[in-house]
Formats: structure tokens, C-alpha cells, sequence
């Protein structure tokens, strides 16, 4: 779409901030920017529904209160569901084609307590936009891991690495009967936005899953966000693709590192935050890692060509 | 945060809300150590740093790049995302 | 107004189609599914545009409701028992929210041990949410309940969710002559739904569901502890209303033969009915017996039920649950009353019925019989077992 060619043509179409300043998050957070930058595209005429964590602290901490239009925050694992009840309510009030749903959580809210919910949520194919912020962990209650947390990587609960093995979310709800998927990274934002409008031009339930770096619990400088993020998609450790309709396509920032000799080493990425020290001081553990990568790129390469 | 929270409700709200745009007398701005200086002889107008601005304190008013300083947290992000080194950090203390 | 045979769960559903529900969410629990499984064929059957979505777990099912007011529409959903539990976190989030929903709960009793018989433990676990709470007596009053608990529940000194009560198998599954009122009646009794509390709304776009610390959190309980204690004049306003336009229904409580009677039993939903017979019964005999129905639990109407028991030199308090190694719920509740009233009347607390087993006419007469033998106002006589089997106890206990 013309629309996200870059980022002044972003600018002539989407001048608005549908999200007022004034938050409450840590300076440079990559889910403050992906939740202003989704606004945009979606607009005033959105009932978003936003999960407990730290987004729902940002923006409705004592002194903050940033809505410019209709949000609610509801219980930690039922966002969805209050959704499919806002659903009821539009189609009933035949309202459903001028309002958009949007559903914002966490990746403790999507792979944990809320996955049950969203999971069921999909199958009644209401009009609604979900977009899972994953920063693998709980950050606003200081950092402990989630079902997205990486093998071996170190936060406040697991703090001799994380055991379990991490859900991958996008992969898993691409079996459910979204009509749209997308994987998004907050270091390319105009190809997110796009990813936000093409869900906006839905017509039933849409699954977005961003990675947004945490300063604190990732061990980063602020104003490094957008760089570390992107160097999760440059030695291809995440893959940005879609699912429009059933067919798979790969994002134009992940095309270029279809090529494993084009990556940047695996290194650059973990050495770049604190919470994967313990994996990179463990040759089995890198190993492993890079197996997955390896596998993920296989996984694509087919599902693109099939 | 030593604010109070409902202050601003002179009738019963009933349940908890805050009302829109209540987060605009938050000035986020006292936060920052350090805040974007911009030169415009250097600046292309890409808009990489209105993009990537979290707080979207980076605004582009009369062609220009403005910042704006009551909400500007000093994260610095929009110094690194500029290509063309037009944008400065500069100690606000 | 059309005389039909109908069980508790299927008045029940009628009773919501005609109060213009528009959504509906509920998972399947027994011995609520009557309920549910009437609405979706009704719904076929008269080609009505309620939405029915059949939720993957309890949480859901009333999150989805809450959604769908929240959203601008009259919404419904039944549950019992485990499922009800499963509902708690989000039923405090309905009540602290001031989200105006009108709930079926059909009573079973809690797991463990498993049971899908009626007492009253589950309703009574939730009894602090915040929520109305009635107990109907019959499939008529279910229905008639149902329908004002809409007006109630959504009147602006309200504005809170309702749970209504019938016993699971005793009233749920129990055929009886029961009356629908027309729709027209029902629509000249219940407005429209407007949504007069905080809501999604374009044109008043709001953050619904904030924080509240130290310096207002207790306010905000502190009103909606007033608006659920100011409802009883709201529930009589409301009745009284009914009963004009409709069909008499009970607004608080009802009395049987209790107005002389010298031995008040007090008790909640089904059971009292049965009783009635046993009233009857031990009446003949010359003895001065009546009974206390206490159709609404929460808010729980203090004066009137001081009313009626002024008179009575004894109550004995029948609980189909308890509060463990104290005493049953509604004990609890008119002890307390009692404490501020200054009477002098002897109480005995009964708990009996739990997990199903049944109260019959014969247990009336029991009753009777126990509270002669026994003194009153005494820590045994707080909390006595009726209906325990004591051979039972013996056989399990006797190498202790």
C-alpha cells in the first residue's frame, strides 16, 4: 500500500494521535510506541479493549488517563471475551461496520492467562483486531518470565535461565481461524502500521504479534529500543511474515535475510541485552538456538512456496 | 506518583474511569535529563524521529520539526533513528 | 397472560425473551442447562435476533456479558455451582463496575464431593459480590423475578448485577402450572435499555475499569455498599409496580400463618413451600407455627423481616449451607439483626438439605420435635445438623 512507502507518506495519511501524551511508561518503552503507532491507523471510531499489565498501568496510572476514545480495562484474562461481548453489542446496535475492536495484550496475557480465551474468542469470527505486545515476560510486575520467555533467558523468576520451552504464538494461532496474521517488530514501524490497516480491512478476527524491547528487564539503553529490535529481525531470529486468507507471504524487511550468509550473527542480537548472558555463556544452549532459527527459516521457506 | 487519582469527578463516577485527554496536564517533560535539540540545516524532513517517537513529542509543524518539551521523556531514540545527525540530546538540567 | 406447564429452567426462559434480552452467553453446567438449551431452541423456533454465544468456560461466559452491556445491550447468563465460583473474579469486576445483569444462578452444591444437587452453598460462597441475591420459591416467581430483577438491576439508584436464585432438580427440573405474562404487559412494565452507567461510547469516549488507590478506593465501596443497601425501597417500588401492571410478585419476603405464630421457621427458596404443608399439619395438632420466607438475601431486608418476627417467642433458622465450625449464613444474618433489635427471642440455627438430600413434609414435624428437646441460644443449638446420619458418623468415626 502506497499509504506505508515511508514514513512522511505515513505522516500525510495518519496525522492524528488517537492516544494523548502524557503516559505514564518508562521513557523509550516499544509498547508505548506500538500502541500509539496502531491508533493511528485504526482511528476514533475503535472500542479497544486493553489487558492488565503495563500498558493498562500507562495509561491509567494516577495524573495519566490517556483515551481519546473508548477503552476499557477489564480483568487480566478476559479481554477477549469482553470483546466478543462488545461484538454482540455493535452487531446488535448494527454498528459493526463502523466501529473497530481492538484487543491489546501482552504475551503474559496472550500465551498465559488469557489464552483460553482468545483462543475461543477466534472462533466466533467477530470483526476484531488482536495485537499481542511481546516482550517476553511480565514487566509490569517487575520482569517474571511468560510462556513467550526464550530458553535460558534470565528474568526475575528464572534468574539461572528459563527451562521452559517458549510458545510460539504466531505459529499457534495460525491453526485457529484468524483470517488475517501478521508478526510484526516495532523496529520497522511503517510495515507494522501497514500490517495494522490490512487487519483494519478485515472481516473477522485478525492476530498481530509485535516484539517490543523492554528497557528495564531486557537490560537496554532507552535510546537503543529500535535498534536492538530490529536486530532480532537482521540475524533472523524473528521472521516478519503474513497470513492473508490462508497464504503465507514474507515481509519485505525479512526478505532480505532469507540468506543465511546475509544475517548478522545470531551474537549481535543476544549480546546486546543483559537477559541473555546466561545463554551465551552456554555453547549447547547457542547451539540449540540457532537450530531453532534454522528450523523456522526451513518452516517458512515451504510454507511461502507451498 | 503522589497524584491523586479522582480528584478531577465532582459527581459520583459511578464505577472507576478517567475521561479522555486527562493525561495532558501530566507533564511527562520533568522527567528528562536530557531533550532533542534539532538543527534544521541538517534535517531531510524523513520523519524517522515523528515516527518512532513513543511519546509522540516529535511533531511536524510548518515543515519543520518541533519538539515538544512538556511530555518529551529524554529517551533518546529520535537522536539514533536520525539519519543525518540533526538531532542533538542536550542536558535540560 | 397464557397458562403453561413449565419446569423452573424453562420459565426462566421465557421469562428472558420477554424482557427483550438481547445477548446471551453461558456454558453448560447440570442442572442449569435447561435453561440455556430452551433459549436456543425458542430462538430458533420464533426466529428472534438474540444473540447466543456458548462460551468456552464460566469466566468467559460472564465476561461476554459484560461486554455486551458494557456495549449498549440487555444481556443474560445462568450458571450453578463450580461455574459460579469460576465467575468470581469476574463478578466482583460487574459489581465494582456498577454493570446492571440479571444472572440465573440454579443451586447445586460445591465439589468436593461432587454433587449436581441443590443446596445453597454456592450462591451463599458469593454472597459478598456485591450482587442482589433472590431465592425463588416456585417457577412462577422465578419468572416474575427474572423479568423485575431487569427494572431493579437497571434503575439509576441501582445499577447493579442480580443473581436469581431457584433450587437445581426441586425447582429447576420440576413441572408446575406457571403463568406468561403477554408481551405487550412486559413491555409496558420494562423500558428499553438505555445505558445509564459508565459505557463504550464514541461520543463520550471514557478509560473504563481504572485504578483507585489508597486515597478513593474506599469511596468507591462505600457508595455502591449504599446503592445495594438503598435497593430494598427500589425492589419494593419495583414490585409494587409489577404486581399493578402484571402479576403479584413477592417483593422481600413472604409469611406463612406467622403473624400469631410462636414458632417463626425462617428459611430461603423451595423448601419453604413443602413446609407449608408441615405448617399445616402441626397447625392442626394446635400448635403455633409459622413460616418466614426470605425471598431477598442481599440486600438483606432487615426491617421487614424485624416485622414479622416481633411477635415469635422462637425462630428456628433453616440453612441450606454454612459458614464452617460457625453457623449457616442466614443464621448469621438474623442473629445479627437480632443483636441490634433489642428482642428477646430464642434461635436455633438448623443446617440440613446440603448436597441434595430432601426436606419433606416429615421434616417439619422433626423440626419441632428437636427444638423442644433442645435449649436455645446455646453454641450446639447455633449450629445444629438436622439431617445428618448419625449411623453414618458412627460407622466412620468409630476408630477415633
Amino acid at each position: 500500500m502506497n499509504k506505508f512507502k515511508n514514513e512522511k507518506e505515513v505522516f500525510k495519511q495518519f496525522p492524528e494521535e488517537w492516544v494523548a501524551p502524557g503516559n505514564a511508561g518508562c521513557p523509550g518503552c516499544g509498547e508505548v510506541l506500538a500502541v500509539r503507532l496502531a491508533m493511528k491507523v485504526l482511528g476514533g471510531n475503535t472500542w479497544a479493549v486493553m489487558t492488565t499489565g503495563c500498558m493498562a498501568v500507562n495509561y491509567t496510572a494516577p495524573g495519566t488517563g490517556t483515551a481519546r476514545s473508548p477503552w476499557i480495562h477489564p480483568l487480566f484474562g478476559n479481554a477477549p471475551a469482553i470483546a466478543s461481548g462488545l461484538a454482540i453489542a455493535l452487531k446488535q446496535r448494527k454498528l459493526e461496520d463502523k466501529i473497530n475492536l481492538l484487543v491489546v495484550g501482552g504475551d503474559g496475557a496472550t500465551a498465559d492467562i488469557g489464552f483460553q480465551v482468545l483462543s475461543s474468542a477466534i472462533q466466533r469470527q467477530h470483526r476484531f483486531i488482536y495485537i499481542c505486545l511481546d516482550n517476553q515476560g511480565y514487566m509490569n510486575t517487575g520482569g517474571q518470565s511468560s510462556g513467550t520467555t526464550e530458553l535460558h533467558s534470565v528474568t526475575k523468576t528464572t534468574p539461572a535461565g528459563s527451562v521452559t520451552i517458549p510458545k510460539r504464538l504466531p505459529e499457534i494461532f495460525l491453526k485457529h481461524s484468524v483470517h488475517y496474521l501478521a508478526t510484526a517488530n516495532i523496529g520497522y514501524p511503517t510495515d507494522y502500521m501497514e500490517k495494522v490497516e490490512r487487519a483494519k480491512q478485515t472481516n473477522g478476527p485478525s492476530y498481530i504479534h509485535i516484539s517490543t524491547p523492554c528497557i528495564p528487564s531486557h537490560g537496554i539503553e532507552s535510546a537503543q529500543m529500535m535498534n536492538i529490535a530490529r536486530k532480532a529481525v537482521t540475524t533472523g531470529y524473528e521472521i516478519l511474515y503474513e497470513m492473508d486468507g490462508g497464504r503465507i507471504a514474507l515481509s519485505k524487511p525479512s526478505k532480505l535475510y532469507i540468506d543465511p550468509k546475509i544475517r548478522d550473527p545470531l551474537n549481535d542480537y543476544l549480546s546486546s541485552q543483559k537477559r541473555y548472558k546466561k545463554l551465551m555463556s552456554d555453547p549447547k544452549a547457542l547451539y540449540e538456538l540457532n537450530q531453532h532459527v534454522t528450523k523456522q527459516w526451513e518452516w517458512i521457506r515451504e510454507e511461502v512456496s507451498g | 506518583m503522589n497524584k491523586v487519582s479522582y480528584d478531577h469527578q465532582n459527581e459520583n463516577p459511578l464505577s472507576p474511569w478517567l475521561p479522555s485527554n486527562h493525561s495532558l496536564k501530566n507533564e511527562t517533560g520533568k522527567w528528562a535529563i536530557h531533550q532533542p535539540s534539532v538543527d534544521n540545516a541538517k534535517c531531510i524532513k524523513c520523519l524517522r524521529c515523528w515516527i518512532a517517537c513513543p511519546e509522540s513529542a516529535i511533531n511536524f509543524v510548518d515543515d519543520k520539526i518541533k519538539v515538544d518539551r512538556f511530555f518529551c521523556k529524554g529517551c533518546g531514540i529520535c537522536e539514533v533513528e536520525c539519519p543525518t545527525e540533526a538531532i542533538t540530546m542536550e542536558s535540560v538540567l | 397472560m397464557k397458562k403453561s406447564f413449565l419446569s423452573g429452567n424453562e420459565a426462566i426462559a421465557e421469562a428472558v425473551l420477554l424482557s427483550g434480552v438481547k445477548s446471551i452467553a453461558a456454558y453448560p453446567i447440570t442442572p442449569q442447562t435447561g435453561i440455556v438449551n430452551r433459549l436456543a431452541t425458542l430462538i430458533m423456533t420464533r426466529d428472534l435476533n438474540t444473540s447466543m454465544i456458548h462460551a468456552e468456560s464460566e469466566f468467559s461466559a460472564l465476561s461476554i456479558v459484560l461486554g455486551s452491556t458494557l456495549g449498549g445491550v440487555r444481556s443474560f447468563t445462568a450458571t450453578s455451582s463450580q461455574g459460579l465460583l469460576m465467575m468470581s473474579e469476574a463478578s466482583y469486576y460487574a459489581s465494582g463496575m456498577r454493570i446492571p445483569l440479571v444472572m440465573a444462578v440454579v443451586n447445586r452444591g460445591l465439589s468436593a464431593p461432587v454433587t449436581i444437587f441443590s443446596d445453597h452453598q454456592d450462591s451463599m460462597s458469593m454472597r459478598d459480590n456485591g450482587w442482589l441475591q433472590f431465592y425463588c420459591k416456585d417457577g412462577q416467581e422465578a419468572l416474575d423475578t427474572i423479568i423485575t430483577a431487569y427494572k431493579i438491576a437497571e434503575h439509576r439508584k441501582v445499577l447493579l448485577p442480580i443473581k436469581v436464585c431457584i433450587d437445581g432438580f426441586f425447582l429447576s427440573h420440576l413441572s408446575e402450572p406457571v403463568e406468561i405474562p403477554s408481551q405487550t404487559a412486559i413491555n409496558y412494565f420494562l423500558p428499553e435499555f438505555t445505558a445509564n452507567f459508565p459505557h463504550m461510547d464514541i461520543d463520550d469516549p471514557k478509560f473504563l475499569g481504572t485504578a483507585a488507590w489508597p486515597d478513593y478506593y474506599e469511596e468507591f465501596v462505600f457508595l455502591r455498599n449504599k446503592a445495594l443497601t438503598n435497593a430494598i425501597a427500589v425492589i419494593e417500588e419495583v414490585s409494587t409496580e409489577y404486581s399493578e401492571k402484571v402479576s403479584q410478585v413477592t417483593s422481600l419476603i413472604s409469611t406463612y400463618r406467622a403473624s400469631d405464630a410462636e414458632v417463626v421457621i425462617v428459611g430461603l427458596g423451595a423448601m419453604m413451600s413443602t413446609l407449608e404443608v408441615a405448617v399445616d399439619k402441626m397447625r392442626g395438632k394446635g400448635l403455633l407455627v409459622g413460616l418466614l420466607r426470605i425471598k431477598c438475601f442481599r440486600p438483606f431486608p432487615n426491617e421487614q423481616i424485624l416485622n414479622e418476627i416481633k411477635g415469635a417467642k422462637k425462630l428456628v433458622i433453616l440453612d441450606r449451607s454454612l459458614s464452617p465450625s460457625q453457623a449457616g449464613p442466614v443464621f448469621l444474618e438474623i442473629s445479627s439483626l437480632l443483636h441490634t433489635s433489642g428482642l428477646d427471642i430464642d434461635c436455633y440455627g438448623f443446617i440440613l438439605g446440603l448436597g441434595g438430600r430432601d426436606i419433606t413434609k416429615k421434616t417439619g414435624e422433626f423440626i419441632l420435635k428437636k427444638v423442644n428437646e433442645m435449649s436455645p441460644n446455646t453454641f450446639e443449638s447455633r449450629q445444629f445438623w438436622l439431617d445428618v446420619n448419625h449411623q453414618t458418623i458412627k460407622r466412620w468415626t468409630s476408630n477415633e
